[in-house]
C-alpha cells in the first residue's frame, strides 16, 4: 500500500514540476524550436560545437561536451523532459519505490540493442552503476548509503540504501556525468580510465573521431525507440539526420562566419553582441537556450577575511546584479535576476526563500556589517579569468561595487587551468567566480556540497540537506530546501549573482532545433528545398 | 660535406636537450593542472588527485623528467593526457593540415614576394619601386588574423566561393583540401611576402651594384638576362634564409590562422594543449618544432652551396 502511494505521489510530483515559460518566442513546450513537421530522414547535420571534449565517457567527467556528444551514442536508464519532468528511458517505468525509500526496483526494457548486435541485460547495467558510482562525481551524494546493487533477474536491476534516497532519481536522469549504460565487457575492460570503445544503445553510433575536427555519428538503424512522443530530451527519437558532424570551433567568429556561409547547420554559443547579429539576419535563427547556469561567487571559508560570516554577508548587501549580468551577458534576453538557486523552469524546486537578502544593493548596510566584523582593509584577492569572457567582466563591475563599501578587491587574472588550480589551495584566494549548471535537484549544485571550493560546514546545511535526501517525493523535499536556501542567504557561502542563459544558431532550414541547455539532435534535421 | 653533415646532426642532441629540460621545467612550473581539465569544472579536490596519482603527476618532478626523457630517446613522446592517444599519433594526425599550409602559404610568400622586391629593385626609386614596398608594408602591418577574417568575410559570407572555415583531408578529397586552404594560406603567406619582398629589393640593390653586373650589361645583354640570370641568383642567398626561417615558423607557429580557419593543424593543438594543461603533448610539440627547426636551417645552409657555387662545406 505504501508502495502504492509512492508511487503515486512520485507521479503527482513529476506532473507537478511544470515549466514556467520556457525558452525564446520560438520556442515551443517540447524543448525544441518546432515540433514535428515532415522530417524528411537523410542529409548530414553537421554542429558547430565550442571545443573538443576530453573524452565522451560520460561516467568520468563533468565537463558538459562530453555528454552532450556522449548522450546521442549512450543512454541513461532515466531522462527529463522539457519541463525537467523525469521520463524512463532505457528503464521500462519509475522505480517502484520499496521499504520508506530504501529500495528502489527498476524494470529495464526488453530488446534493446547495443550498436555491437548484443541484447541490454541487467548485468551491462549493473556493471554500469558500479563503474559510475565508482568514478562519477554525480554519484557520490545521489549513491551515498548505498548497501547493494543486484539483478534478481535480467531485466531487472535494484539498489538497496541504509536510508530512505531521495535524489536517487534525479541522479539517474542527469546527463551531465550521468549513468551511461554501457556494455558488461567494456565496463571490465576499462574499470578506472576512459573507455576508448564506444557502444551504446543510442540512436546514433560513432563511426569517425578525429580529434579537433569532428566526431561523425551515423544513424543506428536497430535503434529501439521509446514511443512517448518526444518532450526534450525524452520520449521518442527519431533520428532524422542520416549523419551528424559534431565539429569543435573554439572561436566564436569562426563559428558564426561558418553558419552564415552554410559550412555548418548549427552553431553553439554565441557572444551577445553576435546573438544581436543573428537576430538581424533573415537566413539565420537566433536561439536562447535556457536554462543553463547561475553565475555564482564563491567565498574561502577556510582562511582569510571570508572566514567571517559578517564579511560575507556584507558582500552579499553591496551586490547589485543587475549592472553585473548586464556588463558579462549584453543583451536582456541572455540573463534573469533571480534570487532562486534552482531554475524557474524547474517547478517545485523554485523559491523565493531569502529573497531579502537578494540584490540588496546596499552600501551602509555594507559598510555597517564590515565595521562589525573588525575588517580593516585586509587585501581580497579575486580569482577571475578572461577565458570565459562573462567571468572576467562580471568579477570587474562586482569588485567595483565591494570597494565602494571598503573591500580592499584585487582581481587575480589568469587562464582558466590556473584559476582551478588555484582555487583548490585555500592560501591562493578569496573569491572566485564561475558558473553553477543547472540540476535535477539542489542537493547535486556543485555549490551546495561540502566539497565544493569554499568548504561550507554548517550543521545546519547537513540536516536539512538529509531532509532532503529522505523525501522521496520532489514537492514534499522542497519545503526543506526553501530553508535550505533560506540558510544560504543567511550564512553567504557562496552568493549567486544571477541565472544566465546560453544562444544558438541555426540555419532557417533547420527544424525541431533544441532549445534547452543541452544539445539533443536526435531529432533535428534540414528541411530539403 | 658528409664530416660537416654529420657534425651537424650530432649537433643537433645537444640542442634537443637544452630545448628538452627549458621546455619540462617551464610547464611543470606553469600553474594550472590537466586533471582538472579533463574531469571538467565541477570536479572535487579528490578526483583531481586521484586523475593525478593516476597519471603519475604527483611524482617528483624529475623523476617524472627521466621517465620522459627515457620514453623520449626511444621516440616515444608519452600518450595526450586529454586526448588519450600517444603524442606522436596526435601531432601526425596534425602534420597534414600543417604540412600543406605551409607550402601553399610559402609559395605563395615567394611568388609574390621574390618578383616583388626584384620588380622593386629594378625601378629603383620610381613609382614601382614605392608600389612595391607600401605593398610589403601593409604585408608586414596587417596581422594576418586579420586579413584572415575579412577574407572569410569577403570570399566565405559575402561572396560564398571559399569554404569559411574546416579543412578536408587529400585523401578524401584533394581539390576540397585545396579549397579549405586557399584563404589561410593566402592571409598567412601574404605577410611573408612582405618580409621576402624587402629582403629579396635590399639584396638585388646590393647585387646591382657589383661590377660583374655592370661588365655583364656592358656586354650587351638584355636587362632582363642581367637581373635574372646575373642578379638574382647572387641575390637569393640572403633571401633563402629569410625564406628559411619563414616555413619555420609557419609549420610551427600558425596558431591564430590555424584557430581562425579551424584548421586542425599543429598549432592549434600546441594551443589548445596550453591551455589544456596537456604536458606530453606541449612538450611533445615543442620539441618537434625545434627540431624541425634545426632542420630546416641545415637545409637551407645546403642550399647555399648548391645556389652559390663558392661556398663550400668542410
Amino acid at each position: 500500500m505504501r508502495n502504492h502511494w509512492l508511487m503515486g505521489a512520485t507521479a503527482l510530483a513529476l506532473s507537478l514540476s511544470l515549466v514556467a515559460g520556457c525558452g525564446s518566442k520560438s520556442t515551443t513546450s517540447t524543448g525544441t524550436t518546432t515540433t514535428g513537421g515532415a522530417a524528411q530522414k537523410g542529409g548530414v547535420l553537421k554542429v558547430a560545437i565550442v571545443g573538443e571534449p576530453p573524452t565522451i565517457d560520460m561516467h568520468t567527467t563533468t565537463a558538459t561536451l562530453a555528454f552532450e556528444v556522449g548522450w546521442h551514442i549512450f543512454e541513461t536508464l532515466y531522462t527529463y523532459t522539457a519541463d525537467y519532468g523525469i521520463q524512463p528511458m532505457l528503464a521500462e517505468t519509475l522505480p517502484e519505490v520499496k521499504a520508506d525509500g530504501k529500495i528502489y526496483v527498476i524494470k529495464l526494457r526488453q530488446g534493446v540493442p547495443f550498436h555491437n548486435g548484443k541484447v541490454m541485460t541487467s548485468d551491462d547495467v549493473v556493471a554500469s552503476i558500479n563503474r559510475w558510482n565508482k568514478l562519477a562525481q554525480n554519484a557520490k551524494g545521489a549513491m551515498a548509503g548505498l548497501k547493494a546493487v543486484t539483478a534478481p533477474d535480467k531485466n531487472t536491476v535494484q539498489f538497496e540504501f541504509d536510508k530512505p534516497n531521495g535524489t536517487l532519481l534525479a541522479a539517474l536522469a542527469t546527463p551531465g556525468n550521468g549513468l551511461a549504460i554501457y556494455p558488461k565487457e567494456i565496463c571490465d575492460k576499462y574499470p578506472d580510465k576512459p573507455i576508448q570503445e564506444f557502444i551504446g544503445t543510442g540512436p546514433y553510433k560513432l563511426i569517425e573521431h578525429v580529434p579537433d575536427r569532428y566526431y561523425k555519428l551515423q544513424r543506428f538503424d536497430q535503434y529501439a525507440s521509446r514511443s512517448e512522443e518526444p518532450n526534450g530530451p525524452g520520449g521518442k527519437k527519431l533520428a532524422v539526420a542520416d549523419e551528424i558532424q559534431f565539429i569543435p570551433v573554439p572561436d566564436t567568429n569562426t563559428r558564426l562566419s561558418g553558419l552564415e556561409s552554410g559550412e555548418y547547420d548549427v552553431a553553439a554559443l554565441l557572444s551577445g553582441s553576435q546573438y544581436q547579429s543573428v537576430k538581424n539576419d533573415s537566413s539565420l535563427q537566433a536561439i536562447v537556450v535556457k536554462p543553463i547556469s547561475h553565475l555564482n561567487v564563491s567565498f574561502n571559508m577556510k582562511q582569510g577575511p571570508f572566514t567571517n560570516k559578517l564579511v560575507r554577508q556584507a558582500a552579499l548587501a553591496i551586490m547589485d546584479p543587475e549592472p553585473i549580468m548586464s556588463a558579462a551577458f549584453g543583451d536582456k534576453d541572455l540573463y534573469r535576476i533571480d534570487p532562486s538557486l534552482m531554475q524557474k523552469e524547474q517547478g517545485v524546486w523554485w523559491t523565493d526563500a531569502g529573497k531579502e537578502n537578494y540584490n540588496q544593493h546596499n552600501v551602509a548596510k555594507a559598510k555597517q556589517l564590515l565595521q562589525q566584523a573588525g575588517y580593516k582593509g585586509e587585501k581580497i584577492r579575486y580569482l577571475a579569468t578572461k577565458e570565459y569572457d562573462y567571468n572576467y567582466k562580471a568579477a570587474l563591475v562586482y569588485a567595483d561595487q565591494m570597494k565602494a563599501a571598503g573591500f580592499n578587491v584585487e582581481l587575480v587574472v589568469s587562464d582558466w587551468a590556473t584559476l582551478v588550480n588555484n582555487r583548490a589551495k585555500p592560501d591562493a584566494w578569496d573569491m572566485f567566480g564561475t558558473g553553477i549548471s543547472v540540476k535535477n535537484n539542489p542537493l547535486l549544485l556543485a555549490s551546495m556540497g561540502d566539497k565544493w571550493f569554499g568548504w561550507w560546514s554548517n550543521p545546519q546545511r547537513d540536516q536539512l540537506a538529509q531532509q532532503i535526501a529522505g523525501e522521496l517525493v520532489d514537492a514534499q523535499a522542497a519545503k526543506p530546501w526553501a530553508e535550505l536556501q533560506k540558510l544560504y542567504y543567511e550564512d553567504v557561502p557562496s552568493v549567486k549573482i544571477g541565472d544566465y542563459f546560453g544562444t544558438r544558431a541555426a540555419r532557417k532550414n533547420v527544424k525541431n532545433v533544441p532549445t534547452m541547455g543541452e544539445y539533443y539532435f536526435w531529432n533535428t534535421y534540414v528541411e530539403k528545398k | 660535406m658528409l664530416q660537416y653533415l654529420s657534425r651537424r646532426v650530432l649537433s643537433l642532441i645537444p640542442t634537443l636537450f637544452v630545448v628538452a629540460v627549458v621546455v619540462f621545467t617551464l610547464v611543470h612550473m606553469t600553474p594550472g593542472d590537466p586533471a582538472a581539465a579533463m574531469l571538467g569544472p565541477e570536479a572535487t579536490q579528490e578526483q583531481i588527485q586521484k586523475v593525478r596519482n593516476d597519471l603519475g603527476l604527483n611524482e617528483p618532478i624529475p623523476t617524472q623528467f627521466v621517465k620522459w626523457v627515457g620514453r623520449a630517446v626511444t621516440g616515444n613522446l608519452g600518450t595526450s593526457i586529454f586526448l588519450s592517444q600517444p603524442v606522436t599519433a596526435a601531432i601526425g594526425q596534425r602534420v597534414e593540415p600543417t604540412g600543406l599550409l605551409t607550402l601553399l602559404a610559402t609559395v605563395i610568400a615567394v611568388g609574390l614576394g621574390v618578383p616583388a622586391g626584384v620588380i622593386a629593385a629594378s625601378r629603383h626609386n620610381q613609382l614601382g619601386d614605392r608600389v612595391m614596398m607600401i605593398l610589403a608594408l601593409l604585408g608586414l602591418s596587417v596581422p594576418s588574423f586579420w586579413l584572415g577574417l575579412n577574407l572569410i568575410l569577403l570570399f566565405g559570407v559575402r561572396m560564398p566561393i571559399l569554404p569559411a572555415a574546416g579543412y578536408t583531408s587529400l585523401a578524401e578529397d584533394p581539390l576540397d583540401a585545396l579549397r579549405h586552404l586557399i584563404l589561410p594560406a593566402f592571409s598567412l603567406g601574404f605577410a611573408q611576402a612582405g618580409l621576402i619582398a624587402r629582403m629579396a629589393r635590399s639584396a638585388m640593390l646590393d647585387v646591382m651594384r657589383q661590377d660583374y653586373m655592370r661588365t655583364a650589361r656592358a656586354k650587351g645583354l638584355a636587362q632582363r638576362l642581367v637581373i635574372y640570370r646575373h642578379g638574382l641568383r647572387n641575390a637569393l642567398i640572403p633571401t633563402l634564409t629569410v625564406i628559411g626561417l619563414t616555413i619555420s615558423t609557419l609549420a610551427g607557429g600558425a596558431v591564430v590562422t590555424e584557430t581562425v580557419f579551424n584548421l586542425p593543424g599543429a598549432g592549434r593543438l600546441l594551443l589548445q594543449s596550453v591551455l589544456r594543461r596537456d604536458y606530453p603533448v606541449i612538450q611533445g610539440a615543442v620539441l618537434c618544432v625545434a627540431l624541425l627547426y634545426a632542420v630546416v636551417n641545415l637545409v637551407v645552409d645546403l642550399a647555399y652551396a648548391w645556389i652559390d657555387p663558392r661556398v663550400r662545406y668542410a
